[in-house]
This record gives structure tokens, sequence and C-alpha cells, in this order.
């Protein structure tokens, strides 16, 4: 009997376990399975998988004031209309060939998505509002609306339709609340326009011509491309170009073998047709073309999505950080450092590669500053693991680094269009200025040192926290004593063995951790200061004022400010290692308001930084 | 260093410290810095982002103060002024001036020697922009005065000496014009083409257009439309050498205040603005006379629309447009915009009907007027319905309208006497033959509303598509009514044809029925009629507010108002506030002003102008006529000061990335007036600002091409300009405390550790202890800095 209920239960519990596993695998699946056909592509699977795009792939395009590849240009304007898990398991340059080529499909095809829920539930509710108004209910189906509130996905032609445009010229004029999805949903559907694609595609360099001057888009060659098959053949050399007429005809013709190609789906003749172009585009003007390692580096880097999966290593360095700290294995130090330094290798490379590719130093918007910001903490940090390593404030920075940097690449990775992780050009006032190099890296990487402090001092209230519970509540006075003992950051290093007579050195935790945050507010503390005076510099030699109470000043004020207070509180109280803790973490979320709401809620000058 | 007066830590305060000590012993104190830190911490959070992210109120705005005006008012300042007799009070009596505690001295004199600056700075800062057209045409036609027109694509001048005139304009204005020919062809330079049409009675001469290049005169030559340059065609490079324009600097000597709003008031024709600053004047509240000056859209407000009262402080003359006439400020609105519509007063004859229409469960209201020239379309739902409004004084004319003749079409064929009156309903149901003739006629359909493209407003005209047989192919006839003259023909293929195919046959189409609703007050009473589409008339007589019902289209239809006379009345509709644009700034404001000329006054807004003259910015003049019968102009823009010179725009050139549509920096290349020439070329570009005389010129706004329409832009540059009076005390102030700071977190501990080195090796273990404590005071706690003593012999105490 018990073996036989035992077997039952066991069997009970393998039925559930299953039934578990496959629930999880369906929450998984079905969904991707789901927004996996979303979007369809004109052509079919065989075509997708045998037609050769490595060659046009790296085709450099003038586009946004830069050369880049085609992936790039395909990746970036691609992203505007649909983000959706769908669309970014579609080859870029697969779709934005199809899109180019076989417009008809895309005029009814779903592939625009609207990312925000809110807003297309908003937006479907508002067509049903008005087509109950204009007594045209059932225009747009009650099923097509409710897909849409479920997938996010649209076509040009829900967005075309006039119910759908009046809706959207109302939203728009709700400015603080919709008109900026509108009009991200109108940039949407104007890139989803094939004429569009083609007039962004300059892809043939002028003959004769300068670094400076406009490329050619294919229809400016080989004309215009009739957007319905069944019409008459391409009309060929309608723009008048300097190009050589046998260029000229060798692009026309393979630009219409493609097009005959990709419509008839085969892609041998596709590929050839593709390839050809690619090796026209660089042979009309070689002198203006840019070198094919450069693309290919580009491509590699936009492929690899520009190295922010280095997130894995940072966080990979965690662990044995933590081991390190918490229980003081020297295997465990040595082997979260290892990681760290390799991850900030690969993070180095990262920036430097995007150095190269935009030609400018990689600081000057979201996502630049922020990996850059992470790297710059990731050096200070590594200066001061050597700098401290007989000290048992050592592990510390690694570890806050790796945190920090983590999340930084996380950013990166995850939000790439909100952070805007495209390599562009500067705007003028940060174009060809020496502050850009100065301020800015100071700034973010006094941001960086802000962060650290903030992960030590959320570290420092957790051992408290433990041991306050551990001891029933006495050990809030225990680690009280103990921070006291600490009378500053570097002068506690500079002094510690004369002072603390030993003690420091063998300081338990909590006064290691709030001695590690000291270290790097003061530095932090500075790093703010000095980069707050230098941007009013430069804010004097740009915009004739050094300082105008501009929202991101003023937080970058408040912040110094919340510092500047946790220095002076720290002389008065008794317990300092809790009050420099909690200031410690105030002062990072002033910070990251400064960082995220003021420039991207609050207007400023400085909403680009 | 005394110590005299400070506090004993743990003793009580004697009871004869004076009211002074008491006073110093509070502003010494950590705790009273602190709290003034942290009132200047919540000062600034509520100034620049209000209560966000913990609330939504814009404190700030509240009080009607700019970021600028709010760090610059007095509970801020007394805040600051606090915190510095605190830090001063307590560095002098607790912290010893010694070589360790240098860099907390200096850190304390930094921040003092940085509010000084900044003192100086906020309370001198002056700072603005002006735009800089690159050039003006001076226009002298014959012995007359010179005329100067500023080089806008929109400008235009008349110039004449009394026997002849020239109206001169701008037709296109080339920033990078190429001289192709010459001693100087492959140069650049801006080139303008004026076209000049010569006024006066008789043979005046043709028009022509003149080409100038800037900095090139000798190349100045016309050229005459449709036949080529001058010298080809009449043998001399200008067709009229009475007229000469010549292209000179358009210098600026005044720039325009940041958040500094005046009014600018002057006689049509001169060219000087009275300048009247607004001071006080609302920043982010509507404000207005009467409740009844503005619109509120539905569903937005309430707004506390209280008047204010503010008078300008001309800065020349206290009565600029003379004594008789006062002009007050008692509105202001931040984000409106300017409405016209009609409205019941005024003197002249002109009926005015204010109506509601429902049809089903939507409701639609709108005014009419008699005197417009065609229906108003009333969308309702997804149904447009056309009303009328028809002002009737003789009862016949009603009985026509509700029991109008019967739609025909009229046929005449050449050749053929007479004419054959079809009525439009036999037409309809098939071919009709036109008797004697070999045509049929036949009504394809009928358009009651036909819009008439280019030419006036839908509803203006009607259309009968009549297909016409008998004379070859057939053929469609737009008959059109009652402009008859704009009947087309359409050929097989569906083209129009610029001619009619058959001129024999004539039709015209009389009494097209209209479908919709016609509503008709005066003298005969109120009615509502309505017409559908097949010509049948329903008429209803109606009263003032009383629903009329018309069942057999399930409309309601009632008549709120009818005056006889109506004027146009401009009011500003308020914007709603999640419609504005926040980075608008002033653009869409407005200010109401009364103007009293003794017992009359009248009150008008005016809309918000960036600068005193035309720029992509906006100018929006308003033109008034005074009693006295005098034309003024008015515009609200901002209070203007001297530059230290008039400086004039040589050339402005824009930079672009690869592609040429990305702006990548603007150069302008601009001169100041010195010793009565024109000083050396300065260059201005971002990050690149010039320095004249104490004030900075920098490159701030600029005219952008516009290519959709065709508009190459670069007609003038922005120069934002601004002092920087304290500017160097500041950085010296800043440079203080970085140095401060990083003596107090970096050096010190070194001396203090060489300190205790060198006490440890040559002396007993207390003055050690002493001299780690006399120095170490800031980064100790305040029971040892206040009772070094004390802390001295309790560490010692603890010594082994």
């Amino acid at each position: 009997m018990i073996s036989q209920a035992h077997r039952t239960d066991t069997h009970d519990r393998r039925r559930l376990l299953t039934r578990f596993v496959g629930c999880l695998i369906a929450l998984v699946i079905v969904p991707l399975a789901m927004t996996d056909s979303a979007v369809q592509l004109s052509v079919g699977q065989p075509f997708t998988e045998s037609v050769d795009l490595e060659q046009i792939r790296v085709t450099a395009v003038q586009e946004g004031g830069r050369l880049k590849t085609f992936d790039s240009l395909a990746r970036e304007r691609l992203k505007q209309v649909n983000r959706s898990r769908s669309a970014r398991s579609i080859d870029p340059v697969l779709l934005y060939l199809d899109m180019m080529l076989v417009p008809e499909h895309y005029a009814s095809a779903n592939v625009i998505h609207i990312r925000k829920k809110p807003f297309r539930m908003k937006l479907t509710q508002a067509v049903r509002s008005e087509s109950d108004a204009q007594q045209r209910r059932g225009v747009i189906s009650d099923a097509e609306l409710e897909r849409i509130d479920e997938t996010g996905l649209v076509s040009p032609m829900f967005l075309d339709h006039p119910v759908v445009r009046h809706v959207l010229g109302q939203l728009e004029q709700d400015i603080m609340r919709t008109g900026k999805e509108v009009d991200k949903l109108r940039t949407a559907r104007t890139i989803a326009d094939a004429r569009v694609l083609r007039a962004m595609w300059r892809v043939v360099p002028p003959p004769g011509g300068g670094a400076l001057d406009e490329w050619m888009t294919i229809e400016d060659v080989a004309g215009r491309l009739p957007d319905i098959p069944a019409h008459a053949a391409v009309q060929t050399g309608s723009a008048t170009t300097a190009l050589e007429p046998q260029a000229a005809m060798q692009i026309s013709r393979a630009w219409t073998d493609l097009s005959q190609a990709w419509r008839f789906q085969d892609a041998a003749a596709a590929s050839q047709a593709l390839n050809t172009l690619a090796s026209s585009f660089a042979s009309v003007e070689p002198a203006l073309y840019p070198e094919g390692g450069r693309l290919s580096w580009e491509h590699w880097y936009y492929r690899n999505n520009k190295l922010t999966r280095t997130w894995l290593l940072y966080f990979l360095a965690l662990a044995p950080l933590l081991m390190a700290i918490a229980y003081g294995f020297r295997w465990a130090r040595i082997l979260g450092l290892t990681i760290f330094v390799i991850a900030f290798a690969l993070h180095t490379f990262s920036l430097g590669l995007r150095w190269y590719l935009a030609g400018r130093i990689p600081n000057a918007n979201m996502f630049e500053a922020v990996i850059s910001s992470a790297w710059f903490g990731c050096l200070v940090a590594l200066v001061l693991e050597y700098l401290l390593r007989r000290w048992p404030v050592k592990n510390l920075s690694a570890l806050a680094a790796s945190m920090y940097a983590m999340f930084a690449m996380m950013l990166g990775n995850f939000m790439p269009v909100w952070l805007d992780s495209d390599i562009g050009v500067l705007m003028p006032v940060l174009d060809r200025t020496i502050w850009l190099y100065i301020h800015t890296n100071i700034i973010i990487a006094s941001y960086a040192l802000i962060f650290f402090a903030a992960v030590t001092a959320v570290g420092y209230l957790l051992v408290r926290l433990v041991a306050s519970l551990r001891a029933g509540g006495g050990g809030a006075a225990m680690y009280a004593g103990a921070s006291d003992a600490v009378i500053g950051g570097a002068a506690s290093i500079i002094l510690g063995r004369k002072i603390a007579r030993g003690g420091y050195r063998n300081a338990g935790l909590a006064t290691s951790l709030d001695g590690a945050t000291m270290i790097f507010l003061e530095l932090a503390f500075l790093s703010l200061w000095v980069g707050t005076l230098l941007g009013a510099v430069w804010a004097d030699v740009s915009w004739g004022r050094p300082w105008g109470w501009d929202p991101k000043e003023v937080f970058a004020l408040n912040t110094w400010i919340v510092f500047l207070l946790l220095l002076h509180i720290r002389l008065k109280v008794k317990d300092k290692g809790f009050w420099t803790a909690i200031l410690a973490i105030v002062g990072c979320a002033v910070m990251l308001f400064n960082w995220i709401a003021v420039n991207f809620v609050i207007v400023g000058l400085h909403s680009y930084a | 260093m005394t110590r005299n007066g400070i506090p004993h830590a743990s003793g009580a305060a004697p009871a004869s410290r004076g009211l002074v000590t008491r006073l110093l012993d509070l502003l010494g104190n950590t705790w009273f810095g602190v709290a003034m830190l942290a009132l200047v911490l919540v000062y600034c959070w509520i100034g620049s982002a209000g209560t966000a992210p913990f609330g939504s109120w814009f404190v700030r705005q509240t009080f009607e103060k700019t970021e600028l005006e709010w760090f610059n008012w007095w509970p801020f300042s007394l805040m600051i002024a606090l915190m510095c007799l605190s830090l001063i009070i307590s560095t002098l009596r607790r912290i010893p001036l010694t070589l360790p505690n240098l860099g907390v001295w200096t850190t304390h004199a930094g921040i003092i020697v940085l509010a000084l600056g900044s003192l100086i700075y906020f309370g001198l800062k002056k700072e603005g922009d002006v735009v800089v057209y690159r050039r003006q045409a001076v226009i002298k036609a014959g012995n007359g005065e010179p005329v100067a027109m500023t080089l806008n694509h929109r400008a235009m001048a008349v110039a004449g000496d009394g026997t002849k005139s020239y109206r001169v304009r701008v037709t296109e204005l080339n920033p990078d014009y190429e001289l192709l020919t010459g001693a100087d062809a492959g140069k650049r330079t801006y080139a303008a083409q004026l076209l000049v049409e010569p006024m006066g009675h008789g043979d005046v001469g043709q028009p022509f257009i003149r080409q100038l290049l800037a900095g090139y005169p000798q190349y100045t030559e016309d050229v005459i439309p449709g036949q080529g340059r001058a010298i080809k065609v009449a043998g001399k490079s200008l067709v009229d050498e009475d007229l000469d324009i010549s292209l000179r600097y358009e210098p600026q000597d005044r720039m325009f205040l940041y958040g500094h709003p005046a009014l600018h008031v002057r006689q049509l024709g001169s060219e000087q603005w009275a300048e009247g600053p607004l001071r006080g004047l609302p920043r982010y509240h509507e404000r207005a006379a009467s409740p009844a000056d503005v619109i509120v859209s539905e569903g937005d407000g309430p707004y506390s629309l209280r008047p204010v009262d503010l008078k300008p402080q001309w800065t020349t003359n206290p009565h600029p447009l003379g004594e008789n006439v006062d002009i007050r400020v008692t509105g202001f609105l931040p984000a409106a915009q300017l409405e016209e519509r009609w409205e019941p007063g005024g003197d002249e004859f002109n009926p005015l009907m204010r109506f509601s229409v429902v049809l089903g469960s939507i409701a639609e209201r709108g005014t009419l007027l008699a005197s417009a020239s065609h229906a108003t379309h009333v969308p309702i739902g997804n149904q447009v319905l056309d009303v009328d409004f028809d002002w009737i004084e003789d009862p016949e004319e009603l009985s026509r309208k509700i029991d109008p003749e019967p739609a025909a079409l009229t046929v005449r064929v050449a050749g053929r006497r007479g004419e054959q009156r079809v009525p439009l309903a036999d037409a309809r149901g098939g071919p009709v033959a036109i008797r004697g003739t070999a045509y049929t006629i036949q009504v394809v359909d009928v358009y009651p509303h036909w819009t008439l493209s280019g030419r006036a407003s839908p509803g203006d005209a009607s259309m009968v598509l009549v297909r016409i047989t008998g004379s070859g192919e057939p053929f469609l006839r737009a008959v059109v009514w009652p402009q008859v003259e704009l009947s087309q023909d359409i050929d097989e293929s569906g083209h129009r044809q610029q001619k009619l195919i058959d001129e024999r046959i004539e039709i015209e189409a009389t009494s097209v029925p209209r479908p919709g609703l016609t509503l008709v007050a005066g003298s005969v009473g109120l009615h509502a009629i309505t017409t559908d589409p097949t010509g049948k008339v329903v008429s209803m007589p109606a009263t003032l507010g009383q629903p009329v019902v018309f069942p057999a289209d399930g409309m309601t239809v009632t008549i709120e108002a009818v005056s006889e006379t109506a004027r146009l009345s401009s009011k500003p509709r308020i914007i709603p506030p999640p419609q504005r644009d926040i980075r608008a700034g002033a653009s869409s404001s407005l200010v109401q002003l009364e103007i009293s000329e003794g017992e009359f006054s009248r009150r008008l807004w005016l809309e918000y102008s960036h600068y005193t003259y035309s720029s992509r910015a906006g100018y929006l003049p308003t033109r008034l006529r005074l009693t006295d019968g005098r034309l003024v102009e008015l515009l609200y823009s901002r209070e203007t000061v001297p530059l230290p010179a008039p400086v004039a725009l040589e050339t402005f050139t824009l930079e672009t990335y690869p592609g040429g549509n990305r702006e990548r920096d603007f150069i302008s290349h601009v001169r100041f007036r010195e010793d009565g020439g024109w000083g050396e070329l300065r260059e201005v570009r971002s990050n690149q600002p010039t320095a004249y005389k104490g004030w900075w010129f920098f490159q701030s706004t600029w005219d952008p091409p516009d290519p959709e329409r065709n508009y190459a832009g670069m007609n003038y540059t922005g120069l934002g300009v601004g002092n920087r009076h304290g500017v160097l005390i500041q950085l010296l102030g800043g440079i203080m405390t970085v140095v401060g700071t990083f003596w107090a977190f970096y050096i010190k501990p070194v001396l203090l550790r060489r300190r205790l080195a060198a006490a440890a090796g040559s002396a007993p273990p207390d003055p050690a202890r002493r001299a780690i404590d006399d120095a170490s005071v800031p980064l100790r706690d305040e029971s040892s800095i206040e009772t070094p003593t004390h802390a001295v012999e309790a560490n010692a105490g603890r010594q082994p």
C-alpha cells in the first residue's frame, strides 16, 4: 500500500511537473510563435535562405550625415518602423530590400509596430468612438482592433484610413500625453513607404564629387522603379548624372534584374544582381568610397549588438567578487578580477571601435554617455583596486564597477532605442570642441562614482540590517561604533595605520563598506564639482552664460549639495555610517533623476546629454 | 586664532552671553549651515522641477517667475547670504588656520568668492539676441530720397522722386551664388534679384529684374523677363539708369533681452518704435480684462481670468502716441491663438444667426451670415449638412423658397429656333430627344454643391452631368450653374476638353435643387426649410429658441439668436495645457491692451513677435486707427538695449556633414562700427564667440533653408549677446573650492601623517595626538571639535 501510494504520489508529482513544464514552454514558445508569424515577407523561406546578402549588406550608404553600411541603415530605420520580437528575428537588410522592391505587399501588411500598449489602447478606443460618431462602425472591424490591441501591429493602410487619420490628428494635439507617440507612428508610416526607403538608400557616390557632396539614390541612376509591376518596364536613365553611361547602364540593369528576380523569388539571379550592384557602387568613385575594413567592422559591431552583451561578463564577475568580499577567498578575488578585467578589455574595445567608426569620441548621446560612464567607472575601479590592494576595502571597487557596468550594458542591450544606440553625427554645439572631451567625461565619471558609493552604501545598510536581526536589535549601535573608527575616505587609508592602529586594517565588513563609500564619494564630490565648473566654462564659451539655472545645471548642483550635506552631517552625527549610507543613496537617486527624468521629461538646453 | 566665545560643549550657556554672541552661536552652528544648505537644495529643486517626482505642482510658475527670476528672488538671496554668513562665522570660530586646515579654509573662502562673483554676475547680467540680416537694398530713384529695404524673401519697397516711382520686390535671394565669368569666376557671394515695376501714368516702361551681387557692384545688371539680359536685348546693362540700387550692410544697434516683454508703438511710416517694457507682466497664468474676451475650448479650464493693470514703462516719451492716448495692459495669455469670428453688434446691417442642429445623437452649433456667398458645411458624424441663411423681407421671395420652380435643363441648338425646356426629373429617367435635332440628352448625375477648384469656395455652384448623343461620338457635358461659362465637355475616355466638343448645343441648368437646410429671418419671420436631393421642400415656421423638428430627416433645428447687425471680433482661444509646446516659450503668448482716447476706449489682443522686424520667428504688428485719424502700429515683443556698437553681417555660411542635409556649424563673419567705418572681420561660430567691449557675441539662431518651399534661407544670422561681469571672480571662487577640497581630502592626511611620524619619533604621545586633533577637526566628530582639550585628554587616557 505504502509503495503504491508512494508510486501514485510520485506519478502525480511527475504529472504535475510535466504540466508545469508544459505550461512554461507554452508561455515562452507560444507568444514567440505568435509574434514570429506576425511580419510576413513577400518572399518565401527557400528564397530568404539562399539569397546572398553578404556583399550588399556592407555596401556604403550616405545617410544622416555619415557613411554607414546598408546593414546599419536597415537596422536603424526599420527599428523605427517595428521593434517587435518578430521584426527583430528578420534580417533587416532582407526586410528593407523586400519593402523597397515589393511595395504593394506592404501596403496592407501589418508591418508597423505600436510599441506602447497604453497608447495603442487609446488609439483603438478612439477609433471605435470615432467610428461610432461617424456612423461607420464595422468599417474597421472589432476583431481587427482587438488584434491591434494585442499585437500592436498595424498596416500603412490602417494608418491611412480616414477615421484613423482623424483620430491621430486629435491625439497629436495632446502634446503632453500622446503627441510624441503619434509623431513616432507617423515617422514609422513614412519610413514604411518604399519611395522613402529608396530615397534614403543613397548608395552611389557622385563621380568626381567631394566628400561633402550628396550621394545618389539608385533611382537617380537607374530611374524610377514602378510601384505596380503590371505597369511598363523600368524607365532607365531618367536622372541627369555625371555617371559613366556604362556604369549607369550596369547599375540600371542590375537593379531591374534584381527587381524581377526578387519578384520571381529566383535567389541565384537576385544574389548575382545584388553582388553586381554592390561592386558597381564601390567602383563608381573609389576615392569617395569608405574602405571595406571599416564597413565590415561597422557591420560586425552592429550585428553583435554593439558589444553590449558584455554585461554578462560583468555579471559573472559579481559572484566571485562577492565571495571574496564576504569570505576573503583569495581565489575568488583572482577569479572575479580576472573576469572583470576581461569584461573591461571588451568594453574598452567596444568604445574604441565605436570611436573609430564614428570618427569622434563616443560620449555624445545617451547610449554613449551611459557606456562611457561605465567605462570610466571601471577604469577608476581598476586604479583603486591596485592602490587599495592591501586594504579591507579591496574588491569593493571592482564589485561596484561590475554592477554599474552591468546595468549600463544591460540598458544598452535591452533598451537601445530609448538610449539611442545608433552611431550619429554631433550637433554643432558638441562638434570640434575640447570641452566635450573634458566636461562630459568628468561628469559621467562622477556619475559612475556616485553609483559606486550607492552600491557600497546599500551593502553597508544590508550588513547592518543582517547584524541587527542577528543581534536582536543591538546591531545598529555595534556598527555605529565600528564606523566611527573611520574618519574619512582617503584620509582613513592615508592615516589608517597610525590612527586605527590595526583596527582599520582588520576592520569588519560594515566599516570597510562605509570606508569605501567615503572613498568613492570624495572622488565623486570632487569630480562632479570640477565637471560642473568646467561645464560652466564651456557654457560661457558656447552660450555666453556660464550658468543659466537650466534644469540640468540645477540638478548637477542639487546632487553636489546632497554630498555637501553628507560631508557636514557626517561631521556632526554619532551614527556616521548610517547617515553616510542614506545620503549616498539619496545623492545617487538625485543623480539618476538628473540623468533620466531631467533629460527626458524636463526640457533644458542639455536635453541631448 | 582666538577661541574666545566658543561655547562649552557639555556646559549650559552662561546667562551673561549677549545677543550678539547668541546670534553668532546660532549662525556659526554647523547645523544651521546644514539647514541652510538643505533649504537651498529644496529651493533649487522646486524651482527647477516643481514637486516632481512627488507631485506635479510647478511652484515657480505659481509665483510667475522664470528660472532666472526665481534664482534672483530675495528668498534665495537671503538663504545664500545666511549660508555664507554661517560659513564665515563657523570657519573663523571653529577651524584653526593651520597648514592642514588650509584646504577647508580655501574651500569655504572659495564659496564666498563664488557667491560674490555670482552676486555681481547675476546683478549686472544682460543677455539677449539680435538678428542681423546680410544686406539691405538702398533704392534711389532719380533725385528722390533713398529708401532702404531689408533683404528678405517678402521685402517690398516703393521709391520715387515725384516724377517717377518704382515698386521693388525681392524675387530671389541666393546665399551662395557662384560667379561664372570674368576675373572673379569661381568666387561665391550673396545675390539678390529684385523685380522693378515702374509706376505712374502713361508709358513708364516695362518691369525688369535687377540682379545685384554683394561685394561686386560692377556686375549689377538687369534682365527683362521673357527676353533675357538687358545687355543683349537693349545693348546696356541697366534698363533704367535713373534707378540706382545698391547693396549695403543691414547693421543692428540694439539687442532683444531674453524674458523681458515690452510693448512697441509707432506711427505708420515711422522707422522708430517707442518702447515700453512690461515689467510685472504675468508669465504663466491667464489673465484678461473680462472672461468674455477669450475663448475657452470645451472641456478646458476653468481659468481664473482676473485682469491685470499694467502701464508700459515707456523709455523715451511717457506718451508716445500723445497725451490723449493712454495704453494699459489688461490681460495676458501664455498660449493662445487669435480666432476671428462674427458676433452680434456693431452698426452695420449684416444679419447674423446662431443655430444648433441635432441629427441622431450628434449635435452641432454654428453661426451664419446672410451675406455669405455660399452655404456653411456643418459636419455631423459622417454627413455634411449644408446650411444657408437668408434674410428675406419680401413674402414672395419666401414663397419661391418654399415652392421653387422645378429644376430643368434649357437646351438651345444652333440653327434651331427657340429653346427646349427639359425637366431635370425627365432627363434623369432616360434620353430625351431635342425636338427638330438629332440630339438626345440624358442626366447622368447631379452635383448640387460642386467644387470649383481654384476658383471659388465649395457650394458656389451646382453641376449636372449630361450625356449628349447625336453628333458623332457621344460625350459628357458638365453643365455648371449658375456659372454657365464654366461648363466643360468630357470625351469618351474621360478626359476634360479645353473647348466644348460640340459648340452647337448649349445647355443651361436652372433651379437645381440644393439639398440642405435654409434658415430664414427678416420681416417674413423665422422659417426653417429643408430640401432633399430630389428637390422636395419642407418648410416649418420657427420661434427663437424653440426646436423645430423635421420627422422625415430625424433632424431638430433650433434658431438660437438672430441679429440684424454683426461685427467681426478677434478673440484668442486658449490652447489647452496638454496641447502646449513647452519649447515654444513666449512665441504663442498674447497681451491684451486697453487703449483709451478721452472717453473712448477699446481693447485688443496683440500676438507676440520675437523682434521688431521680420524674421522666421514671426513678426505680427497690429495696425490701429486712432480717433484722430492717425494710423499706428502696435507690437508685443521684447525690451531692447543698445549694443556696444552697431554690428553688420558680412557673410554667413552653413557647414554641413556629408550629404548636405545635416548642419555641422554656422559661421557668421561680422564687423562692428568703429570710428565712422567698419572694423575688422570677426568670425563667430559654435563654441567660438567674439568679444567686443565687454560683450560676447555668439552664434545663436539662423535662417534655415526650406527645400519644400524652394527657400534657400541663410539671409540672416542670429547672434546671442551677453555681458559677463563677475565671471572671472566666479571662476576664481570655483578654482579655490576645487583646490581646497583636494587639499582637504588628499593633502591634509599626508601632512598629518608626516606630523604624526615626526611626533612619534621625537615626542611623547600626548603632543602627537594633540597635533592630529588640532588639525583634523573638520573630519572629526563635533564633540572633539568643540572640546579639543577634552578630546585629547580622553584619547590620551585611552593610550596604552
